[in-house]
């Protein structure tokens, strides 16, 4: 029989990639601790009638997913950029031979991103920064595989035409 | 194409992060662990609010199952519980005749909470029956049901659900076991024909 996880260790094991995702998708770290939050307390509630056999990766993010939406329309924010937030990160983690670089990249892409809509952003961020399989991608935003693999591929092709518009 | 870096939280961020999200849990977080107790292995569990379950013969998956239901986030425990197993360890050593807890009792019926409250006043060394109980609080032809919630007791031996014995002189029940209610009686020198 397969033993139950535990909630605590979910907590554990997932904190620090969920709350990555909200940091990016919102670029504010006030903004992103209250979804990385809201988000683990809504789990919690929800953990007890969770199947043992659960991917709880692509629960957490289907669940923060949510929140960040809910976020954005509540705040009537658009997907800002995180462009001075990256700048301060890569200053505070001190690799000063990539500074310039990173900066430039980030200040880049911070640009292009605005241009993403939300699902856009999540289906980028989590198949190409998290790794996540489409078959997760698809199931976190609630939408076939096929269109995850379209959200994707739109992102990518507004991102490369950002980036060369940058140059 | 490569993907392009993007924006990672800086490490002071994360820390705040996980601080927040860490006091959140907080009012539901439960520490568990154990004790060995003369019959074997006990199960302690509190919540910051007090001891919320003491019991025997239980497995941890049972227990962890138990505390997830009450949604509480079970943890085990390190310290916290140092308190609660000093005094269980010098009742059982004979040199503790009342337990100095706070208990948390939360999740029982006003009625279960009501007999619990009423077992709690029986002293050390001394036992009561069932209808002794039944009619202090009250309901003197509830004897089956006090028997019941007194089954349900989360806080073994800290409320004295072992106090409670049949009218007669019998032992009553136990849910541990009634070897256990006769080993705790025996710590107490309790002869229930003599309650």
């Amino acid at each position: 029989m397969l033993r139950k996880a535990r909630f605590a260790d979910i907590l554990e094991s997932y904190q620090k990639e969920i709350y990555r995702y909200t940091f990016r998708m919102t670029g504010n770290p006030e903004d992103a601790a209250d979804l990385l939050q809201d988000t683990f307390l809504r789990a919690f509630k929800a953990f007890a009638r969770l199947p043992n056999d659960a991917n709880h990766r692509a629960w957490l993010y289907r669940i923060a997913h949510r929140q960040v939406l809910n976020h954005f329309r509540s705040e009537r924010l658009r997907v800002t950029s995180s462009i001075d937030a990256a700048a301060d990160v890569h200053d505070a983690d001190g690799h000063p031979d990539d500074l310039s670089e990173t900066r430039r990249l980030a200040r880049a892409l911070g640009h292009v991103v605005r241009d993403l809509t939300p699902r856009q952003r999540s289906a980028l961020l989590l198949k190409k920064y998290e790794g996540l399989p489409y078959r997760d991608v698809a199931e976190i935003l609630g939408m076939s595989q096929e269109n995850a693999r379209a959200q994707v591929y739109q992102a990518m092709k507004k991102v490369r035409n950002g980036l060369l518009r940058e140059e | 194409m490569q993907n392009p870096e993007l924006p990672t939280p800086s490490a002071s961020e994360w820390k705040r992060a996980h601080a927040s999200l860490e006091s959140s849990f907080d009012p539901v977080r439960v520490h568990y662990g154990w004790i060995d107790a003369p019959f074997g292995k006990m199960f302690l569990a509190r919540t910051q609010k007090g001891l919320c379950l003491a019991s025997f013969r239980r497995s941890e998956d049972a227990l962890v199952n138990e505390l997830e239901k009450r949604e509480l986030l079970p943890e085990k425990a390190g310290s916290e519980l140092d308190r609660e197993r000093r005094q269980f360890v010098e009742y059982f050593d004979g040199k503790r005749k009342r337990f100095q807890l706070p208990v948390d009792i939360r999740w029982g019926t006003p009625f279960q909470r009501q007999v619990l409250e009423a077992a709690n006043e029986i002293r050390f060394g001394e036992c009561e029956c069932y209808t002794d109980v039944a009619e202090r609080i009250g309901r003197p032809k509830a004897q089956r049901a006090v028997g019941n919630a007194l089954g349900q007791n989360p806080v073994a031996i800290v409320i004295p659900c072992h106090r409670v014995v049949a009218s007669g002189g019998g032992l009553g029940g136990y849910t541990g076991g009634l070897d256990i209610k006769r080993t705790l009686m025996e710590i107490e020198g309790i002869d229930p024909a003599h309650g």
